[in-house]
Formats: C-alpha cells, sequence, structure tokens
C-alpha cells in the first residue's frame, strides 16, 4: 500500500483525535463515549506512528504524527488535582517530623536565636559595648522606633484592618524572598543574619529599663505575635537552606536530581512558614496593636503561650519519631 | 569478505553513554518514551516563546490586581459608606479590610498565580494558553502541584537582577515605586541547557514544550506532466528503502523553500547514483528524477496499475528499460562490497 493511500484512510481518525484533543481539554465535555473514543483514537494514532517507518511514510508526516501523539498524551496524562487525604496526612503526621529532624531548620534556628540573644544582650547591657545599638542599627533609626513606639497609643478597627493586610503583604512576602534567596547560599545567610541581628539589637534596646513608655509600649506590642512571627522566618530560612546546600552536599547523587529531590522536600516547609506568617499577621493586626483597657498585657501573654505552645505540640510532640520501627 | 573481530573498547570510546538519559534534546525536539514503550518527539520553547507568554501572563496578573482594587474602590467601598454612613464603625472597618484585601490579593496574585493555574489547568497559564505552550514534566508527564508551586516561587531568582527604572529613565518620585526586573539569570540559564529550563524549571525539574501540530497530513502533488512521465521510466523493481524514503519526502518538502540554483545543487548529490541505476542518460534533470521517484515510493495509487494483471503489463511495456538496467544494481551491490571490505 503506498504512503498517500495509507494517510487517505487514516486521516479522518487523525483529524477526529486533533479535534478531541481541544474539546477534551474543557471538564464539562468529558463524558464517558467520549473518553473511550478519545482513548482509542489515541492508541490508533500511536500504532500509526510506530509502523510509520514500515509504511514509508514521507517525513511531514512522520512530524505531524509526533505532534499529534505528544499532543493526546498531554490530554491523557493529566496534572493531578489536590488529593485531600493525603494532604491532611502531610500536614498532621508528616511535615512535623520532617521538620523536627532536619538539619538545616536546625542550622537556621541556632544561627537565628544565636545572633539574636548576642545582640539583644549587647544591645541591652550597656557595660560591655555601651554604643552597640547605635553602632548596629544607627542611632536615627532607633530615634524612629523610639518616637514610634512611645506616640503609640492604639489603633482604631478600621487600621487594624489594613494592617492585618499589610503584615501578610509584607512578612509573607519577605519569608518567601528569605526562601528563594537561600539558594546561592550567601545572600539568605546576609538576610537571615542582618534580620537576627537588627531585630535582636531592637528588642535588647527597647527593653532596656530607662526607655520608659515607649518601652513599655514595644512590649505589650511584640509580645503577642512574636513566636508565631519570629518562627515563621527561622523556618524559611532552613528550608531555604535544605535548597541550597543540596547542590553543594549530594550525597551520591548528580547535583541537578540533589536539588529536585531536595526541593521538594523543603516545599511543606516554607508553605508551613507561609500559614505561621499568616497566622502571626492577624495577632500583629487586632490583638497586639490594642491598648490596655480593652486587652491587657496578661491577655496578649496567655495568647504568646498559646501559641508557644501550639508550636510546641506541632514539632515536638507530633514531630518527635514517636515509632522506631520506621527507622 | 573478512569480518573484524569485536573487542572491548574502553567504555569512554563507546556510544554507551549516550542513551543513558531515558531522553534527549536534538534541534529543540526532546524524545519522550512513555510507559506502554511509546516514543514521540516534543518541541522544547525557546527563551523568547516563552518571554512571550510570561509578558500576557503579567499583563492578565496587573488587570485582574486592578479589578480588586476597582471592586473595592468603586463598589465595596462607596456601597459601605452609603449604607452605615461616612463615620460609621462598620464603614470603617470595611475600607480597612478592603485595604487589606488588595495586599493580600497582590501577594497571592504574585507567588501563587502560576502555581494554581498550571495545577487545574494541566500546566498552562492563561499566557500559556494563547502561546501554546505546555509545562510538563522532564519525562513528559504532567506536573503536579508541588513542581508547579516550587517553579513558580523560584521565578524569583530568574527575574534578577532587578534594577531600578531611573537607571533608564533618571530619578523621578515614580521610578522608585516599580522596580525592573531583569530577568537576565533565567534567559542566561535558558541558553546554557539544551531544553530551555530556567532555575525554576531546574528544581521543579519541568520544561516547557510547545504544543502545535507540526508537519503535514497532506500528501503533496506534483502539478508538473514531466514528473509522471519520469515515474513511469523508473524500474518498477527498483525498492526505495526507508533511508531513502525519508531523504526523498525531506528533500521534496522543503524544496519549495529553496532557489533553483540550490534545489540542484542538493539534487546533485543524490541524482547520479540514481541515473545510474535506472541507467539513465546523465543530463537526466536531477531535481525531476528526485520528484518523480517521490512520486511512484508515496504518491502512485494502484488505480493506475488497477489489478495485478494491469501492472504486469507495465512491467511489459518498460521491459526494455530493465533488461538494460538490471546489470546496475548489481554492479553497484558489488562495489558496496568491495567498501565494506575494504
Amino acid at each position: 500500500m503506498k504512503a498517500s493511500e495509507v494517510i487517505e484512510q487514516r486521516r479522518p481518525a487523525w483529524d477526529r483525535l486533533e479535534a478531541m484533543c481541544e474539546t477534551i481539554s474543557k471538564k464539562s465535555s468529558r463524558s464517558m463515549n467520549q473518553v473511550n473514543d478519545f482513548a482509542m483514537l489515541y492508541r490508533d494514532a500511536c500504532a500509526d506512528l510506530a509502523l510509520a517507518e514500515s509504511y514509508q511514510l514521507p517525513a511531514g508526516t512522520i512530524e505531524y504524527l509526533h505532534s499529534l501523539v505528544a499532543k493526546a498524551h498531554n490530554q491523557l496524562y493529566r496534572s493531578r488535582t489536590v488529593d485531600w487525604q493525603g494532604l491532611f496526612e502531610q500536614i498532621v503526621f508528616e511535615t512535623p517530623r520532617q521538620i523536627f529532624r532536619e538539619p538545616c531548620v536546625h542550622i537556621a534556628t541556632l544561627l537565628f536565636w544565636g545572633l539574636f540573644f548576642c545582640s539583644a544582650f549587647l544591645a541591652y547591657n550597656q557595660s560591655y559595648w555601651p554604643t552597640f545599638a547605635e553602632d548596629v542599627v544607627g542611632a536615627e533609626q532607633l530615634e524612629s522606633v523610639n518616637s514610634m513606639y512611645s506616640s503609640f497609643e492604639g489603633r482604631n478597627w478600621s487600621e487594624n484592618a489594613f494592617m492585618m493586610g499589610f503584615y501578610i503583604f509584607n512578612n509573607a512576602w519577605i519569608g518567601l524572598s528569605c526562601f528563594v534567596s537561600m539558594l546561592p547560599i550567601l545572600p539568605g545567610l546576609v538576610t537571615l543574619s542582618y534580620n537576627a541581628i537588627s531585630i535582636g539589637t531592637i528588642f535588647g534596646y527597647m527593653f532596656r529599663p530607662d526607655q520608659g513608655l515607649a518601652g513599655e509600649h514595644f512590649r505589650t506590642f511584640v509580645t503577642a505575635h512574636g513566636p508565631f512571627e519570629l518562627t515563621a522566618i527561622v523556618l524559611s530560612a532552613g528550608a531555604g537552606l535544605r535548597i541550597g546546600l543540596s547542590w553543594l552536599i549530594t550525597n551520591g547523587m548528580r547535583r541537578r536530581d540533589s536539588l529536585i529531590v531536595n526541593a521538594r522536600n523543603s516545599l511543606p516547609i516554607v508553605l508551613c512558614a507561609v500559614a505561621l506568617f499568616v497566622m502571626a499577621a492577624f495577632i500583629e493586626g487586632f490583638i497586639s496593636p490594642a491598648p490596655e483597657n480593652i486587652i491587657p498585657w496578661w491577655f496578649k501573654g496567655i495568647v504568646a503561650i498559646g501559641s508557644s505552645a501550639l508550636l510546641l505540640v506541632y514539632f515536638v510532640i507530633l514531630g518527635y519519631p514517636w515509632t522506631r520501627n520506621e527507622i | 569478505m573478512s569480518r573484524i573481530a569485536e573487542y572491548d573498547l574502553p567504555p569512554e570510546l563507546t556510544n554507551a553513554g549516550l542513551g543513558s538519559d531515558n531522553n534527549f534534546v536534538l534541534d529543540n525536539q526532546l524524545e519522550v518514551m512513555t510507559p506502554e514503550n511509546i516514543a514521540f518527539q516534543h518541541s522544547i520553547a525557546g527563551p523568547f516563546q516563552r518571554v512571550l507568554a510570561f509578558g500576557f501572563d503579567i499583563m492578565i496578573t496587573q488587570v485582574g490586581y486592578w479589578t480588586i482594587v476597582a471592586i473595592f474602590a468603586f463598589a465595596v467601598i462607596p456601597l459601605a459608606v452609603t449604607l452605615f454612613g461616612a463615620n460609621n464603625f462598620l464603614a470603617e472597618v470595611l475600607a480597612g479590610l478592603s485595604i487589606a484585601m488588595v495586599l493580600v490579593g497582590s501577594f497571592v496574585i504574585t507567588w501563587f498565580y502560576g502555581a494554581y493555574m498550571e495545577t487545574y489547568y494541566n500546566g498552562r497559564t492563561w499566557g500559556k494558553m494563547v502561546s501554546r505552550q505546555r509545562v510538563l514534566s522532564v519525562d513528559g508527564s504532567a506536573i503536579n502541584g508541588t513542581q508547579a508551586a516550587l517553579r513558580n516561587f523560584f521565578r524569583a531568582i530568574d527575574l534578577f537582577p532587578v534594577v531600578s527604572p531611573s537607571v533608564f529613565l533618571g530619578a523621578t518620585g515614580l521610578t522608585e515605586v516599580y522596580p525592573l526586573p531583569t530577568a537576565l539569570v533565567g534567559i542566561v540559564v535558558m541558553c546554557a541547557n539544551r531544553s530551555h529550563r530556567r532555575i525554576g524549571d531546574l528544581i521543579a525539574g519541568t520544561m516547557v514544550v510547545v504544543e502545535p501540530v507540526r508537519g503535514s497530513k497532506a500528501m503533496l502533488k506534483f502539478d508538473d506532466p514531466r514528473v509522471a512521465r519520469l515515474a513511469e521510466l523508473i524500474p518498477i523493481d527498483f525498492v526505495v528503502d526507508h533511508k531513502l524514503a525519508s531523504a526523498l519526502s525531506s528533500y521534496v518538502e522543503r524544496r519549495h523553500f529553496l532557489g533553483e540554483q540550490r534545489v540542484a545543487e542538493i539534487a546533485s548529490r543524490l541524482a547520479p547514483t540514481l541515473r545510474h541505476r535506472f541507467g539513465m542518460p546523465s543530463s537526466t534533470n536531477g531535481d525531476l528524477l528526485l520528484c518523480a521517484l517521490y512520486q511512484r515510493t508515496f504518491l502512485e495509487e494502484s488505480d493506475e496499475g488497477g489489478t495485478v494483471s494491469q501492472s504486469t503489463d507495465e512491467v511489459s511495456i518498460t521491459e526494455p528499460l530493465i533488461s538494460e538496467t538490471s546489470a546496475a544494481p548489481a554492479e553497484s551491490n558489488n562495489q558496496e562490497g568491495t567498501d565494506e571490505s575494504v
């Protein structure tokens, strides 16, 4: 049989398959019969492609068949949508265990809290390095923080709602950027250390006994949302560090494969961080700025203790590898 | 004919390393082997096709973002003010929440638009739908949500370095607000690997292919009557093997795009051997000969010969030609044989 006859004979089926590639991508037009038809036409087109050489089809037709089969293949094997059961198990069991044993999260935690407490101590204690806070953050910056908190008398509800949105926008954005910029490691480490040192310094500076009203406002403001927000920073940096180190320490894999595997594993950690940023933003928007007569400081303290307890339950109790046989 | 005994070469001198990847890229075509053992080719999307799709996505997301802004600014807030009065507590909270929603919307659109679209629309954003591109895993299968999220998060690195527009426009108040991503990192990385994957693609293990149907399913027909006349002179027992068939079809499909002299030059590579086999005079037009052989191989339908008896008739008509040329193939076979033994 000549090629032109084969083509003449097969062309209606190819045309139908090509047309179906367009219609079947819409969910509404995916009936049982159509799916059956589609699968049959796809198999036939595959067979035509496989036999193209023995049919002696011209090169242009073979190219056409390649693209037709590729297009149909992409319709047949579709991206999977979210598997809710799997997602629940991932969130409740897999992710906390993964974070608990993740060395990069440990490194980021040590680095962040180490720098944070060192600079907080140096800024608070005026005998070792009296001008530490001014040297590190700058006198102007300290002055503006001070004046911001000394004049801070709470916000109204409209501002609260707006600021809640702003905190999600700003903090989660910074968290994701920190995660992404860890890929070449150094920029991410600089970002993390910079944040740790400057936040720590301002903490130490504002907690000095001579700060008066500003210090008191600062303390009541940062108490409630602190645990969630600072943990989120550490988590996103740890997840980023996992990816950054993956192409340096490959554990015997090719660099590219190591990058892919580790990126897949670190995604739940960074999404966990985003969730924490969002929760922190709600607290920071509505609870933290409330003045003493509406939400007293002890209540903010309870919120902080409660959120810390939540974090402990999630990361330690759910995260501890209870079942030994898994290892 | 003596066969040379095979001996073991060191592995770096063999083909062994070539097919170790289950797919490789040549001429922007990626060969994919499916689990059902079907091999087909995807066309990889190049950097400039992808910039177009990305530009369209930016347009779409900007339209979406400003729609959110407009809904809150011109519908929600005025409605709240008219319902509750300007200084009402609820109206103020709603106004604050509106701005919050706009900010959250901007965050969600920037970081999650691509991930959402590519997960739920089978590897396509709107920009990719318009430019007919699709994101796939490197093994040719569909991507999952994790891959979609990763490749879109790491776009932030691909868009580096970010410069201030004041570099080009001079310092004005507005230019500081809109940092301008140059995407040099992404473009350099895309140009440096064969399947044009940016850093996000490398991390997520994905690639972008273009989907429009290539090639043609119609056969070429020749209007020139000389082609048919020459085709009749080709010996009936000449068998075209698949290598020659694919060379012929590639030649005929491309000759419309080439100049006359180039066509003659390319034809002059193959035509002399064929002329020699068919016993045709050396003045035979090479281009016409190749077209005639194409016609013989792919086009000539059996209704010309009709039944078997009629086709034997044709043989009898061309008999003198066959007897004349029957020596030629044998001779060339001998030649090939000697080539091999050398």
